[in-house]
């Protein structure tokens, strides 16, 4: 009897507990509140981000390099062999695919991208 | 930020105890949100960085008044005693003063809490989160915030339950501290 008294009296007590604890606290919020933070926040500066074009750099470069392999592979063109030929090829092929590259198809692919 | 500032100031409130520089704490948990929002990547709402920032701003300002070796922050001062304004619309006076009396008495054992059941306590109770968001405000496994909750609240009704036995031992008074109002 006396324990269950006891225990009722707890479970009210845990009760009125709950009850204080979900009261929320009235606060008053200075009206200039908002306007005092926001005066203390720090000014971010705005930075143009220029874009680096390594890619496009690069690809000129090696355009000129191509170029200048393939002058000099012309200037040796007598007496070479089928290593010569392939060379002279390969280094074609890829002065054309950069050529292909540069002159618009990769402004196409960037924007489906 | 405007949607968000009562929210602070009541987390701040019953967290601190104090209404004292409650308006700079409230300033330094939006200066902080400010600060952390390039690294905010958008995985929570702003609600929990806020509740997150707001606990670690109440923690420091515990902290410096421990440095300061100021007294434990009286519940019945000028500063503090929110609760002395609630409105009890219909009720007379004695009732009145006893529902003060209990929600002081609740206050004071809550800042007798450590400062994470306290957190996980108004987080839970006043702020109406759940576990999974106190959880993720307090970066504590889900598990612990339920531990912290039910040995907070036992700490209070204990804490309670001592004090109305120390100040009365009539049996009418100690019905009026576990009456339900």
């Amino acid at each position: 009897m006396h324990e269950q008294r006891m225990r009722d009296g707890m479970d009210a007590l845990e009760e009125r507990v709950v009850r204080a604890l979900e009261r929320a606290p009235e606060v008053t919020i200075p009206a200039e509140f908002a306007a005092r933070v926001a005066g203390r926040l720090p000014v971010r500066r705005a930075f143009a981000a220029r874009p680096a074009r390594y890619g496009l750099m690069a690809m000129r470069t090696s355009v000129v390099v191509l170029v200048l392999a393939l002058v000099v592979v012309a200037m040796h063109a007598g007496g070479r062999g089928m290593f010569g030929i392939a060379l002279e090829w390969v280094l074609c092929a890829e002065l054309v695919a950069l050529a292909v590259w540069m002159s618009g198809v990769r402004e196409f692919f960037m924007h489906e991208a | 930020m405007r949607e968000h500032q009562a929210m602070v100031f009541r987390t701040l409130l019953r967290l601190t105890g104090s209404r004292e520089h409650l308006d700079d704490l409230a300033q330094d948990v939006f200066l902080r949100l400010y600060r952390a929002l390039p690294s905010f990547r958008g995985e929570a709402l702003v609600t929990t960085y806020l509740y997150r920032i707001a606990v670690n701003v109440a923690q420091d300002e515990w902290k410096r008044r421990r440095r300061e070796a100021q007294s434990l922050v009286s519940i019945s001062d000028e500063t503090s005693g929110w609760e002395e304004r609630l409105p009890h619309p219909g009720r007379n006076a004695e009732e009145q003063m006893e529902e003060r009396e209990f929600q002081l008495a609740v206050e004071e054992q809550m800042q007798r809490l450590s400062q994470v059941e306290r957190a996980v306590l108004v987080l839970y109770h006043q702020e109406e989160r759940t576990y999974e968001q106190i959880a993720l405000a307090l970066g504590l496994p889900i598990g612990t915030v339920r531990t912290h909750l039910h040995r907070g609240r036992r700490k209070l009704r204990e804490g309670i339950a001592a004090r109305c036995s120390e100040g009365a031992r009539t049996p009418v008074k100690e019905a009026r501290c576990t009456s339900n109002g």
